[in-house]
């Protein structure tokens, strides 16, 4: 309890429905690092900009606030089907000739995060694109001699692959198998389709999905826009088609596991990054973005005084040796290089699948055909995970964890935890960007603490800027604040009068203003605020030399305090109406 | 651009000392002279390996020597004071399938294997992750002054250097700390050296820590904290320098002073 008149609110809590995930991955194993220590205590004097305070009451608080790609609820959103159009500034994220997909199993947070907003967080029910078209083709069964699957890439490159008794790879368009078995058919067309010379490989991407009773093949218009919403036909009865729909710039179209209560042009957080080379090895960087709550709106002199963490995502590097891009994912419905065995609920169990094929090996290693069993299968041996191929958790193909890069702008437009020479730089390497090796989520690092409430002025909201530049892609890249709140009053004259003449001195600590640091500049007879400010503050008003000393002092109201017993003389700016904020205004 | 990143191991970080080095309202005694200390602020700083010797992307071959840098973005302004570790990020290190571990990479497991018997388990067989490696790297500070070595070996092989096992990036070692103050000569030089037989493919040096904005204590600030603390006047020594260089010993002459 912060004292006998809380200003917190006591409302009711939200559903759990309404609630964001957990940290997708849980925390690396390994103790809790040292915790932040409780900087003051309750009876201590603390001094700030504006003067000396008494520390009343301390209280212990953590938040998270997910960083991923912000947008809004599009139109032709309902049920299970969601639209969203990202509303990121950066150029990479209007790309016509890049897109990227979003995994099954993407949390989408519907809502403003913070205060007591309602909320809803949806789950992609299925593979999601960014930007990108999507069609499908199933196949039922084998298929007949000469019949043709003609598909349209965003080029405008029509091709009308043909049904014939051999695969042939080297033909312009290329042939599919037509017999055998549904599986072996639909895994022969994926082959045509991603076939650079004689299919659609560079412009299409074909997936292919053996878990329900008939293949689908998931086709993917590489280029994002429009102009990959083509038509797909056939004339074959046990291939159906559906033509490529949701190619749009900047548009993500998906479908969710639940059924979407929020309504259209409401912001949202997509909790997933791409990897930064997808784009033709460029990165993505997210806008500026604030958390409000990250404030006490109480209108007495509160402060957070919190150290922050990155959360962590898992490197691998694949089986056959690529660092770049392994990624998480597993068994991934491509035909990629795995073994899978059939789980009970599919056909005979002790046959072994390789590659998704309809040719499997029995127990004796004797090669069957048993291309009539369905395919829900199990992945065994070197199951997937990471690129073609394995990883078993912690062990050969895992090898560290990796986060994106945030920086931190306190005041507003200053960059922190950078060096004088780069402050206002976008340079990634200098400019104030932290990683999780500098303050992980298992442990925020002090070093990195933000105070906010302090300043004597309106602007000591921190806004956080994230940077996507590592080659894997991010699911849930979040921050961690632990810290504590602290509630003040102001010490009088009289008071430290009295103090002095009980005991002839006092103690104190004293609370950085965030902005002091990195906001006073390098000059060397300028006013600390910038000659403007100095001339706006003193207008009407005669400046002794000692005025005009302490105005170029270009030290903080703190050290202020300490030598002279007095803050600056620039006039003090009127703090701002917490009312206002509390309101949403 | 972006770069391969192996990340950081998901042990736990320690504490971090430097947070509580210096503090606003501390004073510090430097080159004879009083600061006090008006306000800290935490500080990250990379510098990527990007010249002399890439390939293709931003890897370091084996082999790979820098020779001795420095960057300019590390120059405080006049007011303003560093304290930076540093330290480098590791990359692991595997033993091949075939036992094989001197410069093997990242092996590629989907080979096939040619057996020489008839029977012979080899399921699951790997490759296994046993360590991490980074470049070393040294340091000159002041310009041209070699640091961290033992006395009569500088920029030996034995000595002088930092590597991911003295100063790991999620865990910098504060006792390879440099002090960074305004003016050219006060830049640190750096110099990373690939002995590690492998391709390195994150040739970053990290430098973290924090900065200081100092106030100048005239002797009358002095006089008149003293007077305000009771007659005791208590400040911490700081040496930007470390230890007189071996040159200097012997002309017993302390650049620091």
């Amino acid at each position: 309890m912060v004292n006998s008149q809380p200003f917190k609110e006591l409302g009711g809590s939200k559903p759990a429905n309404q609630l964001p995930s957990s940290e997708p991955f849980g925390r690396p194993p390994g103790p809790f690092g040292e915790p932040s220590p409780q900087e003051y205590q309750p009876g201590e004097l603390v001094m700030l900009g504006q003067g000396l305070y008494r520390v009343k009451a301390v209280e212990s608080l953590s938040m998270n606030f997910h960083m991923g790609m912000q947008g809004t609820i599009g139109t032709g959103s309902s049920g299970t089907t969601l639209v969203i159009d990202i509303d990121e500034s950066d150029a990479a994220f209007g790309s016509t000739t890049n897109g990227f997909q979003l995994p099954a199993g993407t949390k989408i947070i519907c809502g403003e995060q913070g205060f007591n907003n309602p909320n809803q967080t949806l789950t992609l029910a299925s593979r999601a694109e960014f930007g990108r078209a999507v069609g499908t083709v199933t196949v039922s069964n084998t298929a007949t001699n000469g019949k043709l699957l003609t598909i349209i890439s965003a080029d405008g490159t029509s091709k009308a692959y043909t049904a014939a008794a051999a695969e042939d790879l080297t033909s312009d368009p290329c042939k599919f198998k037509s017999s055998g078995s549904k599986q072996l058919v639909a895994e022969s067309i994926v082959n045509c389709i991603n076939d650079v010379e004689g299919g659609h490989g560079g412009k299409i991407k074909a997936e292919l999905d053996l878990t329900g009773t008939d293949p689908v093949i998931r086709l993917v218009q590489l280029t994002p826009g429009t102009d990959g919403n083509t038509t797909i036909t056939t004339n074959e009865a046990n291939i159906s088609v559906s033509s490529f729909t949701g190619g749009k710039v900047g548009t993500i179209n998906a479908t969710t596991v639940e059924s979407l209560v929020r309504p259209v042009g409401e912001e949202v957080t997509v909790l997933f990054l791409p990897t930064a080379t997808f784009n033709g090895g460029s990165s993505y960087l997210l806008d500026k973005r604030t958390f409000g709550i990250l404030e006490s709106p109480d209108s007495r002199k509160v402060i957070y005084d919190v150290t922050w963490g990155i959360s962590m995502h898992p490197k691998y590097i694949g089986a056959d040796g690529d660092s770049t891009n392994a990624g998480i994912s597993g068994f991934d419905l491509e035909d990629s290089t795995t073994q899978s065995q059939h789980s009970a609920a599919g056909g005979a169990q002790d046959l072994i699948d390789n590659n998704g094929s309809a040719f499997r090996l029995d127990g004796l290693g004797a090669h069957t055909d048993a291309s009539s069993d369905t395919y829900d299968s199990l992945t065994i041996g070197l199951s997937g995970h990471g690129a073609g191929g394995y990883g078993y958790g912690f062990g050969t193909a895992f090898n560290g964890m990796t986060s994106p890069k945030i920086r931190v702008f306190q005041p507003r437009g200053k960059v922190r935890f950078a060096v004088d020479q780069s402050s206002g730089s976008d340079n990634v390497d200098k400019a104030g960007w932290i990683t999780a090796d500098q303050t992980p989520i298992t442990s925020p690092n002090p070093a990195y603490r933000l105070v906010t409430g302090s300043g004597g002025n309106d602007s000591t909201l921190p806004f956080f800027q994230l940077l996507q530049d590592i080659d894997e892609d991010l699911r849930d890249p979040r921050i961690l604040i632990c810290g504590f709140k602290y509630l003040l009053a102001e010490v009088s004259e009289g008071e430290v009068r009295e103090m002095i003449r009980r005991s002839g001195r006092f103690n104190y600590k004293i609370i950085q203003d965030p902005g002091q640091m990195s906001g006073l500049a390098d000059g060397v007879t300028g006013p600390t605020e910038g000659w403007k400010s100095l001339v706006e503050s003193q207008r009407g008003r005669k400046m002794s030399f000692e005025d005009y000393k302490r105005a170029t002092e270009k030290i903080t109201d703190q050290s202020m305090n300490m030598l002279y017993g007095t803050r600056s003389s620039d006039a003090q700016r009127r703090t701002s109406d917490p009312r206002r904020r509390h309101r949403g205004m | 651009m972006a770069r391969v990143n192996f990340g950081r191991t998901p042990t736990v970080r320690g504490y971090n000392p430097l947070a509580n080095t210096l503090k606003p309202g501390h004073v510090i005694q430097l080159r004879g002279e009083f600061y006090l200390v008006d306000a800290v602020e935490g500080l990250t700083f990379d510098i990527v390996c990007t010249a002399n010797g890439n390939t293709s992307g931003t890897e370091i071959s084996a082999g790979y020597d820098s020779g001795y840098f420095q960057d300019a973005d590390l120059e405080p302004y006049r007011n303003h004071l560093y304290c930076l570790v540093p330290s480098l990020p590791g990359q692991p290190k595997f033993i091949s399938r075939s036992g094989g571990y001197d410069g093997v990479g990242f092996p590629n497991d989907e080979t096939n294997v040619t057996l020489s018997a008839a029977l012979r388990s080899i399921g699951g067989a790997s490759r296994t992750m046993v360590g991490l490696i980074s470049p070393r790297l040294y340091l000159k500070h002041p310009a041209g002054v070699p640091r961290w070595h033992a006395d009569e070996s500088p920029e030996n092989d034995k000595t002088g250097f930092l590597d991911c096992t003295v100063s790991p990036h999620e865990d910098p070692n504060p006792n390879f700390a440099i002090w960074i103050e305004s003016g050219e000569n006060q830049l640190p030089q750096f110099r990373l050296v690939n002995t590690t037989g492998e391709v390195i493919f994150n040739p970053v040096v990290h430098l973290q820590g924090f900065k200081c904005r100092l106030k100048h204590m005239s002797k009358g600030d002095v006089e008149a904290a003293r007077r305000a603390n009771g007659g005791k006047f208590v400040y911490k020594v700081i040496k930007p320098q470390g230890l007189p260089h071996a040159g200097s010993m012997a002309a017993d002459y302390d650049p620091s002073q």
